[in-house]
C-alpha cells in the first residue's frame, strides 16, 4: 500500500479544501478516497444476489453459489442447478467466508530480505511492486534459458482448476522444462491404482448411493471428507433405512458412528480383510453370476484351501477369478484374516454374506485409508475386487465411472509450434521426482513413470539428481506441510537458490520463497472451471469472481503465465507470449487477449465452448450461449448409463474386469524390461514382498513399520476433519470453535484420541498434554481418552501444527510455535512406489505417547 | 473568523492536516519521500499547535526515520500491517470492532457508508476501514468543515463536525487497541512512537469532539492560535 500522490504529503490550505471536497473536480489532496459514487445504490438497501461459483474446500469440488450484498460475500449454498448436491454444501462452504476475508491474507507482492532460509528463519518480507516482482522472476528464468538449462526451472502445483493447462503445461513446456510436478500423489493415486488394475479406470469412482442395498465404506468417511460429501450427507440417512451400512476403519468415523457395522481393523491389514470377505462370498456361492459367470455345471467348487480347475469356470465380464482364488483367496479364511486384521471372523462372515445377499446393489466405497499405504497398491486392488465379485461395478447401487464432459482440450499442436529446439529437447529430460526409475515405477495408467511422485521430489532436489533445480515456482501448494516427512522438504526447499510462491496465504512453503505473489481465493475471486461427479451425474462447474478481490491479487493459473510471458518477451523470449495469445484468443471473435484478465476469460470460454455454443449435443444440460453459461455457472451431464463398460468395454488388457491383472502384468513387465531386470526385482526394489504370480493379483502384504514395537508401541491414524478446507482452514477461528463436530474431538485444541485401555497402560488421562513421537519427529497435543479408536492405535486429524501461517493457525510465528503438531511431521517419509503416492496410512507411522 | 465550539477554521484545518499526515504514516514507508516532504517536521509543527502532548512522539519518529535504513522500516511495517504471516497489528477496524477475525464485516460496510454519504468512493484496493483510509476521511471532514466555516456555510460546517464526532467516536474506537498491538510488536522506535502519537492525538480529538471526555493528556484546544 503505497502513497500514490506526492500531494498527499503536502498541507492542505483552506483554498485547497474545495479540491478535497471534490468541488474543484480534482482529488489531488487525497490518496485512498476520491469524489464520486461507488457501485451505485445505497449500501444496505440493495437486495443482493446469489452468484454461481465452485467450492474447492475439498476434493468434491461442489458447484456453489455465494450471496453477495453490497459487494460483500455473506452466505454460501450449493448451486441450485446441481444434480449432485441439490443446492447444498457441507460446513466447508460456509467456512470459506473466513478464508476470503482473512486479514492475514497475502496482500501485495513481497520479497525476502533475509538471504538465509530454514525453519524458524524469518524471511523478513517487504512489499515490492508487481513490476519488480515479475522482472526479477523473468530475469532468473532468462538466466536458465541463456545458459541452455531451462530444465532447471520447476513448477509445482497444489490445488488446481482445469485452467491448470496454462501454468502447468504451456508455461514449462514452452520454456523448456520437464518439471511440472503436481500434488496428485499426495491425494490418493494408490486408490486409482486399485480401480485401474482391475477395471482399467485411473480415477476416483462415483457411488450410486440412492440405489445401494449395502454400503461398505472402507478407509474413508464420505459424509465428512472424500469426493461427494453433500451428496452423501443427503443420501446416507435414507440409505440407513434401506441398506446395511458397514464401515472399515481403525477409528470410529462419522459414517461408522451411524453404520450398522464398524470393523476397526489393524492398520495395514486391508488386503487380508478384503480377501477374507472374497473368500466367504466365493465359498458361500454368493458371487454375482451375471457379472462374474459360474461353474459350467453350476456346482460351487470354491472350497476353503482347495484349488479349482480354471476350465471348470466360465467367466462373463471378468477375467482371472479362479487364478486369483487359487493364488491367494482360497487360503485367506475369515479365521486367518481375523488373526491378521483383528476383525472377528464372525463379523467378517456376516458382512460378506450381507453384501452377497444385497448384490449387485452394493457400494464398495474404497478410500485412501485402504490404499495410501507403503504397500497399499494391492490392498486397493483387493478392496475394489470385492465390487467385482459382487457384480456391482458399473451397476445399480454400486461403483460407477463417469459420464463424459465434452470440454475442449489443450491444443497440443499449437503448444509444439511454439517450442523451440531447446524447449523440445529439454522438456523431455528426466523429471526431478525421478518417476520411472527402477525403485520408483509409478506405473500410473499402465506406463512406467506415467504418474507423479510428489514426495520424491525433495530427494531429487537435495541430491541434485538428475540435476539442480535453480528456479522453483509453487502455486496453491504447501508441500512442506502437506507431505509426510516434512523435514526432508524443509532441507530441499532451503537448498533452492530462487523460489517463487503464488498463494493466498503465506505458509511454510513461503518461508523458503524469495518472492511471494498474492493470488485470488479460488471460490470468490477468479475464473476457472472444474470437472466433478456424484450421484450418476458428471458436471462442469465454473469458478467466477463473485466479488471484487479484497486486495490486488492475480489468478495464479492464467494471469501469472501471461504477465510473466510479457516480461520474457521484453527480454527476447517471446514464444510463451505468442503461444498464449494465439491459443487463448476469444473463441467467439478471434480477438487476442490484451491483458492477463482478458486471457483468463478467453481461456475459460475456449475450454467450455462446446457446452454452450449449441453446435453439438452435449448429452447434458442445454445452455444457450456464454452469458447463460456464466449465469448458471454449471453444466450437468445426463445420468451415467449403468453397465457402460460391460460387454468387454473395460479399458484393461482383456477388456474385462481383472482379478488376475494382465494389465498390471504388462505394466510391470514394461518397467522391468526398461531397467533390464525381472519383475521380482521390481517388486523387491518397490518394497513389496510379492514374488512370481502374486504380483498380478490383489493380495495381502504385511505392513511396513517405521520403528520397533518396543520403542514405538502404538500406530498413528491420520484423518481429514470435516472442517478441513484441505490444509487451509486452520487460520479460520470457526475451525477451532466447531472442531468438536469430528467424533471424539474437542474444540479449540489439537486432539489425539487414545483408547481407554492404552490410556491406562501409559498413565494418560483425558485432557492431558502429551508428547507424541515417531521416527519422523515429535510434537505436542492434547489426549482424549475415547473408545472410538482401536486399541493399539491413536488418531488425530490433519491440519493443525502450522509453524508458519497466519495469526490464528500458528501459536507464535516469531518462535515457530505451533498449535498442536503437524501429522506429516509425525508420519515418517515413505512412498507407495508402484503408484508414486505418499504413504500416510497403513501403520508405518509407529509412535509413543508420553504425558508432559 | 467564524468558529464552531470555539474552534477557528485554522485550528480545524490544522487538525485535518494532522489526520492527513498521520494517514500517510500508515502507508509503506518511503524514507526519501518522507524526508523530502518533511513529513515529521510538518506533523510536529501542527501537533505542537493542536496537541502538544502528541508532538513529542513525532520527534522520536523523526530521529528514528533518519537513523534507520528504509529496508528496516519496511520490514517492521510489513510485519505490523501487511504480513504475510502473523499480522501483528491488523490495520482494519472490523478486526477490533467485531468478534470474528474477518475483514469486510458489518462495521466495514458502516465505514463505507460514511464515505459514500460524503460523496466519496474508495480509490484503492483495500478494505475501507484501513486505518490510513479512516484517518484520511477524518482529514477530509475537517478540511471540509474549515472551508465551510470560511465561506460562512454554517450548516455544512456543523454537518461535517457532526460527522467527525460520529465517525471518530464509533468507527475509530479501535485506535487504542491498534496502538497497543503496535507498541507490543514493533521492532523500531519509529512505529512505537507513531502508535503513541496516534493514540494521544486520537484521545485529544475525542476530548474535542466530546468535551465530557477529559483524558489525562488533554490540552486546551484554545492553545491553538
Amino acid at each position: 500500500m503505497r502513497i500514490k500522490r506526492r500531494d498527499f504529503l503536502k498541507l492542505s490550505a483552506i483554498a485547497g479544501a474545495a479540491a478535497l471536497s471534490g468541488c474543484a473536480g480534482s482529488d489531488s489532496g487525497m490518496n485512498a478516497l476520491a469524489s464520486g459514487k461507488g457501485g451505485g445504490g445505497k449500501i444496505g438497501e440493495g437486495p443482493g444476489e446469489w452468484r454461481p461459483t465452485t467450492c474447492q474446500g475439498c476434493t468434491t469440488w461442489c458447484p456453489a453459489e455465494v450471496f453477495v450484498q453490497d459487494g460483500r460475500a455473506v452466505k454460501v449454498q450449493g448451486n441450485r442447478h446441481s444434480k449432485q448436491n441439490d443446492g447444498k454444501v457441507c460446513p466447508r462452504g460456509h467456512l470459506s467466508l473466513q478464508q476470503v476475508y482473512d486479514p492475514d491474507r497475502l496482500k501485495v507482492p513481497m520479497k525476502r530480505t533475509n538471504p538465509n532460509k530454514g525453519r524458524g528463519v524469518d524471511p523478513m518480507f517487504v512489499p515490492i511492486s508487481w513490476d519488480e516482482a515479475l522482472n526479477t522472476i523473468a530475469d532468473k528464468m532468462m538466466e536458465l534459458r541463456n545458459a541452455k538449462e531451462p530444465e532447471k526451472f520447476c513448477l509445482m502445483r497444489g490445488r488446481y482448476t482445469y485452467m491448470r493447462d496454462v501454468i502447468y503445461d504451456v508455461l514449462p513446456k514452452v520454456f523448456g522444462s520437464p518439471n511440472n510436478i503436481s500434488h496428485s500423489s499426495t491425494c490418493a493415486e494408490a486408490e486409482k491404482f486399485g480401480s485401474f488394475y482391475t477395471e482399467g479406470y485411473w480415477d476416483y469412482r462415483d457411488y450410486d448411493l440412492s440405489n445401494s442395498k449395502y454400503i461398505l465404506i472402507w478407509g474413508c468417511d464420505p459424509v465428512a471428507s472424500n469426493r461427494m460429501i453433500p451428496a452423501t450427507i443427503k443420501r446416507l440417512g435414507d440409505a440407513l433405512d434401506r441398506a446395511t451400512v458397514a464401515a472399515v476403519d481403525p477409528r470410529l468415523t462419522t459414517s461408522a458412528a451411524k453404520a450398522s457395522e464398524w470393523l476397526p481393523l489393524i492398520p495395514g491389514t486391508d488386503g487380508a480383510l478384503a480377501l477374507a470377505m472374497a473368500h466367504v462370498i466365493l465359498s458361500d456361492g454368493g458371487w454375482n453370476k451375471e457379472f462374474v459367470g459360474d461353474f459350467k455345471d453350476g456346482v460351487n467348487r470354491f472350497k476353503p484351501g482347495r484349488k479349482v480347475n480354471e476350465t471348470d469356470f466360465v467367466e462373463k465380464e471378468t477375467y482371472g477369478l479362479v487364478k486369483w482364488w487359487n493364488l491367494v483367496v482360497k487360503d485367506m479364511t475369515p479365521q486367518k484374516a481375523a488373526k491378521i486384521s483383528g476383525v472377528p471372523a464372525d463379523q467378517i462372515i456376516r458382512v460378506a454374506k450381507g453384501m452377497a445377499a444385497a448384490a449387485p446393489n452394493v457400494a464398495v466405497w474404497m478410500g485412501p485409508g485402504a490404499a495410501m499405504q507403503a504397500r497399499g497398491a494391492y490392498s486397493a486392488m483387493s478392496v475394489h475386487a470385492l465390487a467385482g465379485i459382487l457384480g456391482s461395478v458399473d451397476n445399480v447401487g454400486g461403483s460407477l465411472q463417469t459420464a463424459k464432459i465434452p470440454a475442449n482440450k489443450l491444443d497440443s499442436d499449437l503448444l509444439k509450434k511454439y517450442q523451440d529446439e531447446l524447449a523440445k529437447k529439454h522438456s523431455k529430460l528426466e523429471k526431478i521426482d525421478q518417476r520411472g526409475r527402477l525403485e520408483l515405477p509409478v506405473i500410473a495408467s499402465g506406463k512406467s513413470g506415467g504418474g507423479v511422485s510428489t514426495n520424491n521430489a525433495p530427494n531429487g532436489i537435495l541430491n541434485k539428481d538428475p540435476y539442480e533445480i535453480k528456479v522453483l515456482v509453487g502455486y496453491m501448494n504447501n508441500f512442506v506441510f502437506s507431505s509426510n516427512g516434512t523435514d526432508r522438504w524443509e532441507r530441499a526447499l532451503s537448498s533452492i537458490p530462487f523460489t517463487v510462491h503464488l498463494t493466498t496465504n503465506a505458509s511454510e512453503f513461503t518461508m523458503f520463497a524469495d518472492i511471494v505473489l498474492p493470488c485470488s481465493v479460488s471460490m470468490y475471486e477468479r475464473y476457472g472451471y472444474i470437472k466433478t461427479k456424484a450421484n450418476r451425474y458428471a458436471a462442469l462447474s465454473l469458478l467466477q469472481p463473485v466479488i471484487k478481490p479484497v486486495w490486488d491479487v492475480i489468478e495464479d493459473e492464467t494471469e501469472f503465465p501471461f504477465l510473466l510471458a510479457e516480461k520474457l518477451k521484453e527480454r527476447g523470449f517471446s514464444n510463451l507470449y505468442d503461444c498464449l495469445v494465439e491459443m487463448y484468443s476469444d473463441p467467439e471473435t478471434g480477438d487476442k487477449p490484451k491483458t492477463s484478465k482478458e486471457m483468463s476469460v478467453f481461456a475459460l470460454k475456449y475450454y467450455t465452448k462446446p457446452l454452450w455454443d449449441g453446435e453439438k449435443d452435449t448429452h447434458g444440460d442445454k445452455i444457450n450461449g456464454w452469458q447463460e453459461m456464466l449465469s448458471r455457472g454449471m453444466w450437468n451431464s445426463e445420468a451415467y448409463k449403468y453397465k457402460s463398460h460391460w460387454g468387454g468395454k473395460f479399458a484393461t488388457e482383456t477388456t474385462k474386469f481383472e482379478f488376475y491383472s494382465e494389465t498390471l502384468k504388462k505394466a510391470l513387465a514394461g518397467h522391468a524390461e526398461k531397467h533390464k531386470v525381472d519383475i521380482d526385482t521390481v517388486m523387491e526394489k518397490s518394497n513389496y514382498t510379492a514374488r512370481g504370480e502374486l504380483a498380478f493379483v490383489p493380495h495381502h502384504e504385511p505392513s511396513l513399520r517405521h520403528g520397533s514395537k518396543k520403542d514405538f508401541p502404538l500406530l498413528f491414524i491420520d484423518y481429514k476433519s470435516r472442517l478441513n478446507r484441505e490444509g487451509r482452514s486452520q487460520n479460520s477461528p470457526w475451525y477451532y470453535e466447531f472442531k468438536h463436530v469430528d467424533p471424539g474431538d474437542v474444540g479449540g485444541q489439537d486432539t489425539l484420541r487414545i483408547h481407554p485401555v492404552d490410556a491406562a497402560k501409559y498413565g494418560i488421562k483425558d485432557g492431558d498434554k502429551v508428547k507424541i513421537t515417531s521416527m519422523g519427529g515429535s510434537g505436542e497435543c492434547i489426549a482424549r481418552v475415547w473408545e472410538g479408536v482401536r486399541p493399539g492405535t491413536v488418531s488425530k486429524s490433519y491440519g493443525q501444527g502450522h509453524w508458519a501461517y497466519g495469526r490464528t493457525a500458528t501459536a507464535d510465528f516469531g518462535k515457530s510455535a505451533t498449535r498442536g503438531v503437524n501429522n506429516n511431521t509425525i508420519i515418517p517419509w515413505e512412498l507407495e512406489r508402484l503408484s508414486g503416492s505418499n504413504a500416510r496410512n497403513g501403520g508405518h507411522a509407529a509412535v509413543r505417547i508420553e504425558k508432559i | 473568523m467564524n468558529t464552531i465550539l470555539d474552534h477557528s477554521a485554522d485550528e480545524i484545518l490544522d487538525r485535518g492536516n494532522c489526520f492527513k499526515l498521520l494517514a500517510a504514516c500508515f502507508y509503506e514507508p518511503e524514507k526519501k519521500l518522507f524526508i523530502e516532504e518533511a513529513l515529521c517536521d510538518k506533523l510536529h509543527g501542527l501537533l505542537e499547535k493542536c496537541a502538544p502532548g502528541a508532538a513529542g512522539h513525532v520527534k522520536t519518529m523523526q530521529e528514528s526515520l533518519l537513523k534507520l535504513e528504509e529496508q528496516q522500516l519496511k520490514i517492521d511495517y510489513s510485519a505490523l500491517f501487511v504480513g504475510p504471516f502473523e499480522l501483528i497489528a491488523a490495520p482494519y477496524g472490523s478486526i477490533y470492532l467485531e468478534n470474528e477475525r474477518k475483514v469486510m464485516g458489518e462495521s466495514t460496510l458502516a465505514v463505507q457508508r460514511f464515505y459514500e454519504n460524503s460523496g466519496l468512493m474508495l480509490d484503492i484496493q483495500e478494505p475501507p476501514d484501513h486505518i490510513a483510509i479512516e484517518l484520511e476521511f477524518m482529514s477530509f471532514l475537517c478540511i471540509s468543515e474549515a472551508e465551510a466555516l470560511t465561506t460562512g456555510d454554517m450548516e455544512t460546517a456543523i454537518r461535517q463536525r457532526e460527522l467527525q464526532v460520529d465517525f471518530a467516536t464509533t468507527m475509530m474506537s479501535w485506535i487504542p487497541l491498534l496502538a497497543e498491538n503496535i507498541q507490543a510488536g514493533a521492532q523500531t522506535e519509529y512505529y512505537k512512537a507513531l502508535a503513541s502519537c496516534l493514540e494521544r492525538f486520537y484521545d485529544i480529538s475525542l476530548a474535542i469532539y466530546d468535551p465530557g471526555v477529559t483524558p489525562a493528556c488533554y490540552e486546551q484546544p484554545n492553545t491553538c492560535s
